[in-house]
């Protein structure tokens, strides 16, 4: 299983010496929820630089009809370059890529809506040859999607999860309404739990403030041969991330055992969370508990 | 598209609703089965009340929509293809579904039912359109985010049905695109289970001043002319859980603008007055966030308690006698004799009285109704059908 990083506009050297090679970078003006972007020179830049990593583009915005021709531009030139793959959460994308036969892969990234095998297995044979899995399904859901598609899976295994995304400007509009001149772009709220959000070009969003942190589930993972394990430093200490990144590594090349990396997490990072790996979401509630 | 005349979409939860809302002018409904729709926690129907439901609208020729719209786990496939199969069999018209790989099952195997994209796709753009298209999906239903000139885009190129919402909750974040509720109380909101966390309240570090982010609800009166005039197929109502007085008075009024619009009576004046019983009848303000502009700050609320309660309704109509001129009627919220009450109907009449007499089921007079679903008869001087279904409002302005 690959490790892939949300690069943070750090020195991709400090991530190499954990063995990563993968990336995934959130492309400037067509992508939204990454607290750093990257512009097209940028990456042609990084490219040149570290011939031997491999990036994954995210251009995960909601795009309108005004937009697209843009759209269409920017896959032409990412068509040129040799990335892995482009994550798309609008469906113009894989539209585009049909219509215009370009030789890009894809990743369906719809953030809440990549739950199951029949869907996953349906844009693979579109063409979509990644599936950047949901947080909100189980490990088994996950194995089970792994097992009955032929696309190619990744899952966060550490990091500030997203919980939602608005065309809204929800931080100018609050401060708007209380009068208040401030710009900030990052609000830390809470209610029964810490949360964060992030105002940006294209709208607001809102992430869990707990660090998603499972080692068994990574490990669990590995043994079922996921194709792809993210690690999304959005909102983290660049040390503490690379601490972590170590953990994985020594317990991926079993240098660490399980019962020490759970040591050294308990004394680090005490404050995590699993997420829902092991917790079914409910819809239906019994009627008295209305 | 453009020639054919506007539908107007109602939600119906259950049967009482549903007959409500077409009764009231409503020309298609958007129902939940017990399964696969995004309100779980609705009354909801079940297979043999679709197929009942398919029989009350069809009589009217009117039309039922089915949700099948949720984001499927690998455990809701089982079983879906059986149910797809029987609803079809009931009669349904369309299906409302947001998963593309059943989008295509349907399509591949039931070519004569409609399948009309949900909003949980956030649908956007023409690109996006054209790739559901190649899918067989027969209608549209855009993201609320979408501008008039957006809209009138879309249609003018892609030549497809598009349905917009005109009337109620609006969500804050796209929709698809929001797990808060997963995230803070367990509960899906991408199969149904949404505990609407958009109008929780929360603490910050740094300011005393609560953080929200709840939304006003949406209302489009001002701009039905323009919805049709732009080509839009479909103006659709939320509100699947909303009472019988909500639905029958919102379908009631946007029947009355659409119908003038197509007879040429449409005035600033209808208008202004339906606008008058729509915020009656409304529990939160309302704006029209988007269509006009970018949703700014004032399409918000901040403060307190967004909802405010309501009690115009009354009672609802169970039977007139003409004979004897006694209205029966099931009550709803306490009034008075004496107090100035509006009775509207679902042919669009409205009659206007001060009410002299009141009666319990016994036939004893008396001076207030104070008891909820109590049965009770008002004396009426009017000498015409009024059919069960009307309903009993305070008259307001």
């Amino acid at each position: 299983m690959e490790k892939v990083v949300v690069l943070q506009n750090k020195s991709i050297d400090s991530y190499i010496q954990y063995g990563i090679h993968y990336f995934i970078l959130g492309l400037e003006h067509y992508s939204v929820s990454y607290s750093v972007v990257y512009s097209l020179e940028k990456i042609k830049e990084i490219l040149i630089n570290y011939p031997d990593i491999q990036l994954f583009v995210a251009m995960n915005r909601t795009f309108y009809d005004e937009e697209l021709e843009q759209v269409k531009d920017v896959l032409n030139e990412l068509s040129l370059l040799k990335i892995k793959g482009v994550l798309f959460y609008d469906l113009a994308i894989l539209e585009l890529k049909k219509e215009l036969n370009l030789s890009l892969d894809l990743v369906w990234n719809q953030t809440h809506m990549v739950t199951n095998k029949n869907t996953c297995q349906f844009y693979y044979n579109k063409g979509v040859k990644y599936g950047y899995l949901s947080n909100e399904i189980t490990l088994e859901e996950m194995i089970e999607i792994k097992k009955n598609s032929n696309i190619k899976c990744m899952v966060l295994v550490l990091g500030y999860p997203i919980m939602a995304h608005s065309k809204r400007k929800l931080l100018n509009n609050y401060f708007t309404f209380m009068g208040n001149k401030a710009s900030k772009k990052r609000l830390e709220i809470k209610n029964s739990g810490d949360y964060l959000v992030t105002e940006e070009q294209y709208g607001t969003t809102i992430r869990s403030h707990t660090l998603l942190l499972d080692f068994e589930a990574f490990l669990t993972l590995e043994e079922n041969e996921f194709d792809y394990a993210i690690f999304d430093e959005s909102e983290m200490d660049h040390e503490l991330f690379l601490s972590l990144l170590e953990v994985y590594t020594k317990l991926q090349n079993k240098t660490f055992c399980l019962e020490e990396a759970k040591s050294w997490q308990e004394k680090s990072v005490p404050n995590i969370w699993s997420g829902f790996f092991y917790k079914k979401t409910i819809y239906q509630v019994k009627k008295d508990e209305k | 598209m453009k020639n054919k005349r506007i539908e107007l979409l109602s939600p119906a939860g259950d049967m009482e609703r549903l007959k409500i809302t077409l009764l009231y002018g409503a020309d298609a409904v958007y129902l939940g089965g017990k399964k696969y729709g995004l309100r779980a926690n609705a009354n909801n129907f079940s297979v043999e009340e679709i197929k009942e439901a398919c029989d009350f609208a069809h009589n009217l020729e009117k039309r039922v929509y089915l949700t099948l719209n949720i984001v499927f786990h690998n455990e809701d496939i089982e079983g879906v293809y059986q149910y797809i199969d029987e609803v079809v069999k009931a009669g349904i018209d369309a299906f409302i579904v947001s998963d593309p790989f059943i989008i295509s099952y349907i399509k591949e195997n039931y070519s004569n039912v409609e399948v009309h994209l949900s909003t949980q796709n956030s649908t956007t753009n023409t690109k996006a359109i054209e790739f559901f298209k190649s899918l067989g999906v027969n209608r549209v239903v855009l993201a609320r985010e979408c501008s008039k000139n957006e809209i009138e885009a879309i249609i003018k190129k892609e030549q497809i049905d598009v349905e917009v919402f005109i009337h109620g909750a609006m969500c804050t974040f796209y929709s698809g695109r929001c797990a808060l509720s997963n995230y803070l109380t367990n509960r899906d909101s991408n199969r149904g289970g949404c505990s609407q966390v958009c109008r929780f309240v929360f603490d910050t570090k740094e300011y005393d001043q609560k953080f929200t982010v709840a939304t006003k609800d949406l209302n489009m009166a001002n701009y039905i002319k323009d919805l049709i005039e732009i080509g839009v197929c479909s103006l659709k109502v939320e509100g699947r859980m909303r009472s019988l007085y909500y639905l029958a008075t919102v379908i009631g009024s946007y029947r009355k603008i659409i119908d003038a619009y197509y007879d040429g009576n449409l005035t600033d004046k209808l208008i202004e007055e339906q606008n008058l019983i729509l915020s009656r009848v409304a529990n939160r303000e309302t704006s029209t966030h988007y269509f006009t502009k970018e949703a700014s700050w004032n399409d918000q609320y901040y403060t307190g308690r967004q909802e405010m309660s309501n009690q115009d309704f009354l009672a609802i109509v169970l039977t007139y006698d003409r004979s004897t001129h006694l209205l029966t009627i099931s009550e709803r919220n306490y009034f008075d004799v004496g107090e100035k009450i509006e009775l509207f109907t679902p042919n669009k009449d409205v009659y206007v009285f001060t009410l002299e007499h009141l009666y319990n089921e016994q036939g004893d007079e008396i001076t207030c109704a104070r008891h909820p679903e109590e049965i009770l008869k008002i004396k009426l001087d009017i000498d015409k059908e009024i059919p069960k279904y009307s309903m009993l409002r305070r008259k307001v302005g």
